[in-house]
């Protein structure tokens, strides 16, 4: 059964986004993030664990905005994709997403090199929770090994269920609402829109085509399918001037 | 084969291997192998299904459908449609399922921070709140079981001590929020109500505070100012005092107070919060025994609070803050564990009321708060029998409706025939409230958390915590 073709992305309100982090830890267990401990980077704050979204803060006098940044599903000469000799990292011609196949994944870290928005993170050790949490995994996803490279593929596994549920009921397609990745459902603001941008028509592709609506690194034309928003003029000027600016944006965990 | 052509083979070969693939191979397998080995844990598998609750880690008891496969919780969602928390959780809920499993857990009772045996703590909690004055501290008032504990109190000659309960605020009424150091957009209140009224953008926030704060950089105004002046920004905008002695007892440019007065006069209604943490007056030096609730999360009291005028009973799911330097620590049932009560949140300017049903069992041995207090103090009084009679008194008055969330349905309080059938909907994770009603009534009211917003990821922030504890 072949399915339509879909391109899921999201757009991200900055101007809503409060740094909560609601969202970093819906991700953490809906995916099985281990806990790590908190081995900070070498001249950083930020830890040495892994965060398939993480939420930066940047900052310009006495105002500060924060940006949840996961992978940016980039859509044209994707990096990690390129570069990659085990072909453990794929995108998906009917949704878009690119995955990461960790069962594929040597380790070699090439595709933490390439990726311009350092969305990916290594698995430095088993992954180890508290006695008893193990019973509070989540059985959709698998825990990964080892030894391999980790990263947001949009909660694949809500798309699989979602899909599992649509094929029972007989249907071809799921229902856009079926289909909501764990940080969109977590944020208290609503600042995260989810959806396919080649539905026109749709919420998420009219919001990426808003005036205030940029890319992270946009002069790339790595084509990222994650959006963000902001009437701020300072915000959209430091986005779009990229690693131009990194002495306004404070790497830390916000 | 001579010895010497045996020595030359065998030292010939030793020097070949590393040159052939098998050592790299060998390596290569056995890091798969233990890549994969049983260490690794493996989810649950069971039957999934949906469980219906609220979150009782602070004062807000916002809506919880909890993700069960088998008999393990696996996920925290928020309720959409529901009344308090309208779709919204604050980052602590998402991982609340975890925290049974926290570190920190305390196993077993302790004394004077050794481990001891339950009767034996317990007889000698009893024989000195027998001997002495008493009081009970409740860190979560306004549930059934707060009731119980001023009866018990009563009965006994004790004294019930809880952080003075929240008169509520009109925040659908105002259109800026100016607030004096409080963490508005942190966590604060409900954050359900709260921050779907900022993110609409019809509640501005004036942040005044003495060093910038997250809410202060999101604010749409934000004041720095002297230590100790905040209050002069609240009689400027009053018109109590002018701008230029605002200035000078703030410190802050006399434009930038012009520019504030302006916003907030431009936007209309105005609210002022402060942004003090709740005390609770501990009586000292005429309490012997201090017998402490902490709620499920282990309490938001700092051990700076609590002078040491008696002996202090901790009662508590984890060895952090009072529990960890309490003459006696009691190990009571963490989030999900034991039914639970979500009354009022602080800020809400209408009653509600629902349960928290258990989602897992609890570790063998482990007693409620209420019902251990009940004991020391030999009184009759159970948490099951405190939350009958709140439910038979909200039944017998007729108000309000119940949103039941695992039908979908939202009755008035009448079509509930008895109080039975009311609070079988409560265990199924159903919420009162009475929006019509004109003001709630204390006993109902919930006092503000002294919680700090979680800003860290809490699976990242465990192995963080076992180190502080």
């Amino acid at each position: 059964m072949t399915r339509k073709a879909h391109r899921y992305g999201m757009v991200i309100d900055v101007d809503r986004c409060i740094g909560c982090g609601a969202c970093m830890v819906a991700c953490a267990v809906e995916n099985n993030v281990a806990p790590s401990p908190l081995i900070r980077r070498p001249g950083t704050n930020e830890p040495k664990t892994i965060m398939p979204v993480r939420v930066e803060r940047v900052a310009a006098g006495d105002q500060a905005r924060f940006l949840p940044v996961m992978c940016m599903q980039c859509e044209h000469e994707t990096p990690c994709v390129s570069v990659c000799p085990q072909q453990a990292v794929e995108v998906d011609r009917e949704s878009g997403i690119v995955f990461q196949m960790p069962q594929r994944c040597l380790g070699c870290r090439y595709c933490m090199t390439a990726c311009p928005y350092h969305a990916r993170y290594f698995n430095w050790g088993d992954p180890e929770w508290p006695a008893g949490m193990e019973t509070t995994l989540n059985p959709s996803v698998a825990p990964r090994m080892r030894g391999v490279v980790e990263k947001c593929n949009f909660c694949h596994g809500r798309l699989q269920s979602a899909q599992d549920r649509a094929a029972a009921s007989g249907k071809r397609e799921i229902d856009a609402a079926d289909y909501v990745p764990a940080c969109v459902e977590a944020c208290p603001t609503k600042a995260i829109t989810f959806g396919d941008l080649a539905d026109a028509n749709g919420n998420v592709a009219r919001a990426s085509r808003d005036a205030h609506a940029f890319r992270l690194l946009e002069k790339l034309g790595t084509e990222p399918k994650v959006y963000y928003r902001s009437e701020l003029e300072w915000v959209r000027d430091l986005m779009e001037r990229g690693g131009a600016a990194q002495e306004n944006v404070d790497r830390r965990q916000a | 084969m001579t010895r010497r052509e045996l020595l030359t083979l065998g030292l010939g070969a030793a020097a070949a291997v590393p040159l052939t693939p098998v050592p790299w191979k060998l390596l290569d397998d056995s890091s798969k192998w233990t890549q994969n080995w049983n260490w690794i844990p493996r989810p649950p598998r069971g039957e999934p299904s949906v469980k219906y609750s609220s979150c009782t880690l602070c004062s807000a008891g916002c809506g919880i459908a909890a993700r069960c496969v088998g008999t393990s919780v696996i996920g925290i969602a928020p309720v959409a449609d529901h009344p308090v928390s309208k779709g919204v959780l604050c980052p602590l809920a998402f991982g609340a399922h975890q925290l049974p499993f926290h570190p920190a857990r305390l196993t077993c009772p302790l004394r004077h921070g050794r481990p001891a045996r339950i009767e034996e703590v317990t007889a000698e909690i009893a024989g000195r709140v027998k001997a002495g004055r008493f009081a009970i501290v409740d860190e979560r008032p306004g549930r059934a079981v707060s009731e119980a504990y001023q009866r018990i109190a009563a009965a006994n000659g004790g004294a019930y001590i809880a952080p003075v309960a929240g008169n509520g605020l009109p925040l659908e009424d105002v259109r800026t929020i100016v607030s004096l150091g409080a963490p508005v957009l942190e966590s604060w209140g409900t954050p359900g109500r709260v921050l779907e009224l900022w993110g609409s953008g019809r509640l501005a926030v004036v942040q005044v505070e003495e060093s910038l704060s997250k809410t202060g950089a999101l604010a749409a105004k934000s004041l720095i100012v002297r230590q100790g002046s905040g209050s002069k920004i609240s009689e400027l905008l009053a018109g109590r005092v002018g701008i230029s002695a605002a200035s000078e007892a703030t410190g802050v440019a006399q434009e930038k107070l012009a520019d504030v007065v302006q916003f907030v006069k431009e936007r209309g209604a105005m609210i002022s919060v402060a942004g003090e943490q709740p005390q609770i007056a501990i009586l000292d030096g005429e309490i012997d025994t201090l017998l402490i609730d902490h709620g499920p999360l282990g309490g938001s009291l700092s051990r700076g609070a609590l002078r040491r005028g008696g002996v202090i009973v901790s009662l508590s799911p984890y060895r952090a803050g009072v529990a960890a330097a309490a003459d006696y620590a009691i190990p009571t049932p963490a989030f999900g564990e034991a039914l639970e009560e979500a009354p009022t949140p602080w800020d809400a300017m209408s009653p509600s009321y629902a349960l928290a049903p258990p989602l897992r069992g609890a570790p063998a041995g482990l007693t409620t708060p209420c019902d251990f207090i009940a004991k020391v103090t030999v009184s009759g009084e159970t948490q099951e029998s405190a939350i009958e009679r709140r439910v038979e008194r909200l039944h017998a008055a007729k108000r309000g409706v119940v949103f039941a969330f695992r039908d979908r349905t939202v009755k008035a309080m009448s079509e509930f025939k008895t109080a039975a059938d009311l609070r079988k909907a409560f265990d199924a994770g159903a919420c009162w409230t009475d929006r019509e009603a004109k003001e709630t009534p204390a006993e109902f009211r919930g006092a503000r958390s002294g919680r700090k917003a979680i800003d860290v990821p809490l699976l990242a922030m465990l192995r963080g915590n076992e180190n502080d504890s």
